[in-house]
């Protein structure tokens, strides 16, 4: 049977950018970023700092951008902010392309966005108040408004006492917390923040934390938070890592966290520690596909290993020409690794019966996995020998 | 309306020891350019001292005389004949020499010195002691002398003095017997006033051997109260030979004070005196109003951030250009005032700070801070964000 074009195409395989869900259940889009190549200086002494990343960002997603210092999590955070220009690739933010874009492009975009700097640029010669109402003098708003907004965002942050205190009478975590709240005060669609918790301790970082988690969810606002701060990793949706200019590694922590326990079910694997099972769901990526598409065909070389995350596959062995479905797979179960271990072609062809989702991990990754667990190996050679 | 923060003025008031080296920046240069200009104002004032002091609406000069120092004269004769013309009430002359009036004081050696001289009778010069000392005038070599006068003549100080004056002009013993004020100029380093017959002894040679009190150096016209200037302009330059210039006062003034603008090197010189205040003033503004926005760079980068466009912020310097010329203006103002106070009283010179001068400057002063102003701004308007931080 030979893969039509329909089923070609309704086969979609990620690995650029991982989706988590199907089609339809997507949250909407905020940002895409794909290409993207950044370079600082000119002539001799031009250096690459970003290689070919490609991200995007869903609304209401709260994501939290790790990795050594110098590793190009800022520049892409400024990249994406507007406050640089994009020189290769496409970002677009909200369906605006941001390379090459005009003025007043730009401007109508960074309008959109709050930012949130490690530094708290405020202006000395105003009260925390009258800074946070900045942000929001861009907009209609009338005066008493845009008070009653800075004075409750700065009062949910712990300023209520000092609402009419000018920077040099505040803390560094209180301005901090200022700075919070004038990016947040126009109710913007982004936030983008580079190590806002980084001056706060850990009281007031809960409580910018909470507060974040609570935009997100109310009012649908993405966050992008740079951070080294490990005490607010878990109000992240997704944890991206950055090396040397590169997205390393993309997880949506709780669609990890679920994948980890699928990977724990399977007998195979139920020797290998969280960790080494969180490794390995990192380096999985996803395919989706439409009802009726064959997933891995009976007699193929195995290259793949799959993990179901939502939908059904039928498993159907062909016998003299006759097929026959011999079991069915759904949620959470795992299909391939048989032959992977063995060496051997497939001896069954997968078949979806609904819009499928499915985790894949490439032949390598499979191995080295298996390789770096002995008593992995042992186990799985007694389950196969018990199977036969 | 909607509402804004009165960023430029918060920003400029917040560091109130930043502001007062702003602001007595700005203040230098409004001082330096009040001086200049100050300075060629009171000199182009000074040389028509003379010219204003006439009374009469109407001066009679020689075609020739292109200034007072061309001492380029006419026939008396023309005055008698103007004053037959309809709407003229008096004709007076008026005589000056200058280049040929040594004045010596003692035993030191003479420096050339104006002497002025009036017809006794004639009410010509608005000089109070004219009439004040008219008796005395009338002696034998007497003369009024300009207290204003340079030191180097020797003149006594005090009114009390004048009696021990031991002096002769044009080698001829001279007495002063009283004190006016009219002020130096750039051609003349002091004044004598006299009556004409004494005149007339000074300088004998005046005419070519001849009467010397038959050229005049000016002709002073007064008017019928009923008469119109200019019908008797026209009268006048229908009736009087084509040598002689008829024109209205303050018009002769104009001209006297372009010629000395125009020509003299001092005019020049103060000219450029006051464009390089102007300069200066751009340098100092810059260096403020740049060094202020440098150190609200980062400030005014996440404003930009938020999506401000160049229009607020090229507002915003100006708004706080203009305070801050506005703020420097008023204490440079004060400042020159009293120093143009002790000027005139140390130089003789005729140092006014009128409104009409007070408001071009205070126009320069805005003008300079706003070139300032939009030179500084000129980075955050074309750089990224990212790169201001």
């Amino acid at each position: 049977m030979k893969a039509t074009a329909t089923e070609f195409a309704s086969s979609v395989d990620m690995r650029a950018t991982k989706t988590y869900a199907l089609q339809g259940d997507q949250p909407k889009r905020v940002v895409r970023i794909r290409g993207l190549n950044h370079f600082f200086g000119d002539g001799d002494i031009k250096k690459q700092v970003l290689f070919e990343n490609h991200f995007d960002a869903y609304e209401g997603q709260i994501v939290i951008m790790t990795g050594p210092s110098g590793s190009g999590k800022t520049t892409l955070l400024t990249l994406l902010g507007t406050l640089r220009t994009v020189q290769e690739g496409s970002i677009q933010v909200l369906s605006r392309e941001l390379r090459g874009a005009s003025g007043a492009e730009l401007i109508a975009a960074r309008r959109d966005i709050g930012f949130i700097f490690q530094a708290h640029n405020l202006f000395n010669s105003l009260t925390a108040m009258q800074n946070v109402c900045m942000a929001m003098e861009l907009f209609n708003f009338t005066k008493s408004e845009m008070q009653d907004r800075a004075a409750e965002l700065l009062t949910r942050l712990g300023l209520g006492s000092r609402l009419h205190y000018k920077p040099e009478r505040l803390s560094g975590g209180q301005k901090q917390r200022v700075a919070i709240a004038r990016g947040l005060a126009h109710g913007p669609k982004i936030v983008l923040a580079d190590e806002p918790t980084a001056a706060l301790d850990e009281h007031s970082g809960r409580e910018v934390v909470s507060l974040l988690r609570e935009l997100a969810t109310k009012k649908k606002m993405t966050i992008v938070l740079v951070t080294h701060d490990n005490r607010i990793l878990d109000v992240a949706d997704r944890i991206v890592n950055m090396v040397d200019g590169r997205i390393k590694s993309d997880v949506l922590v709780q669609e990890a966290n679920l994948i980890v326990e699928f990977l724990k079910r399977v007998d195979a694997f139920d020797q290998l520690s969280v960790g080494t099972l969180a490794a390995i769901a990192d380096k999985m990526w996803t395919q989706q596909h439409n009802a009726g598409a064959t997933v891995i065909r009976q007699g193929e070389l195995s290259k793949q290993f799959f993990v179901i995350r939502q939908g059904e596959v039928d498993i159907i062995r062909e016998d003299d020409g006759q097929s026959k479905v011999v079991n069915t797979l759904g949620e959470g179960d795992c299909f391939g690794e048989e032959a992977l271990l063995t060496g051997n072609p497939r001896n069954a062809t997968v078949r979806t019966k609904k819009p499928t989702l499915l985790y894949v991990l490439g032949e390598n990754d499979f191995r080295d996995a298996v390789h770096s667990s002995e008593s992995l190996r042992q186990e799985l050679n007694k389950a196969l020998f018990e199977r036969q | 309306m909607r509402f804004r923060t009165p960023l430029a003025w918060k920003n400029l008031t917040h560091d109130v020891r930043r502001l007062l080296v702003a602001v007595s920046g700005v203040s230098f240069a409004v001082i330096l350019i009040f001086m200049e200009l100050g300075f060629l104002n009171a000199l182009l004032e000074s040389t028509v001292q003379v010219l204003r002091r006439l009374k009469g609406e109407i001066v009679l000069v020689s075609r020739a005389q292109y200034a007072l120092i061309a001492a380029e004269r006419f026939d008396i004769r023309r005055l008698y004949d103007a004053r037959e013309v309809p709407g003229v009430a008096s004709v007076a002359p008026l005589y000056v020499e200058s280049t040929a009036a040594l004045l010596r004081t003692g035993n030191q050696r003479g420096y050339p010195i104006r002497v002025i001289a009036v017809r006794e009778g004639d009410d010509v010069l608005d000089i109070p002691q004219l009439a004040e000392f008219r008796n005395e005038l009338n002696g034998d070599s007497t003369a009024l002398v300009d207290i204003t006068s340079r030191r180097k003549f020797g003149f006594p100080r005090g009114a009390e003095l004048l009696e021990n004056y031991r002096g002769e002009l044009n080698g001829r013993q001279t007495r002063l017997v009283g004190q006016f004020r009219l002020g130096v100029d750039f051609a003349s380093d002091g004044n004598l006033l006299m009556t004409a017959p004494n005149f007339a002894k000074f300088f004998t040679f005046r005419a070519g051997g001849g009467d010397p009190l038959k050229l005049v150096d000016l002709g002073v016209v007064r008017l019928e109260p009923d008469a119109k200037v200019k019908e008797v302009l026209k009268n006048l330059r229908r009736s009087l030979p084509p040598d002689i210039e008829a024109l209205p006062k303050e018009r002769l003034i104009q001209r006297e004070m372009t010629f000395w603008r125009k020509n003299a090197p001092l005019g020049y010189i103060f000219m450029v005196g006051a464009t390089m205040g102007f300069v200066v003033g751009i340098v100092i503004c810059y260096q403020i109003v740049y060094a202020d926005i440098a150190d609200h760079m980062r400030e005014f980068a996440t404003l930009k951030a938020m999506g401000y466009g160049g229009t607020y912020f090229l507002g915003l310097v100006l708004e706080q250009c203009l305070y801050l010329s506005v703020l420097g203006f008023v204490p440079g103002w004060i400042i020159s005032w009293i120093s143009y106070r002790v000027l005139a009283e140390v130089t003789g010179l005729t140092m006014s700070l009128s409104p009409l001068l007070a408001l071009a400057v205070l126009l320069i002063t805005a003008l300079m801070c706003t070139i300032s102003g939009t030179l500084a701004v000129s980075k955050l308007l074309a750089a990224d964000p990212a790169e201001l931080f």
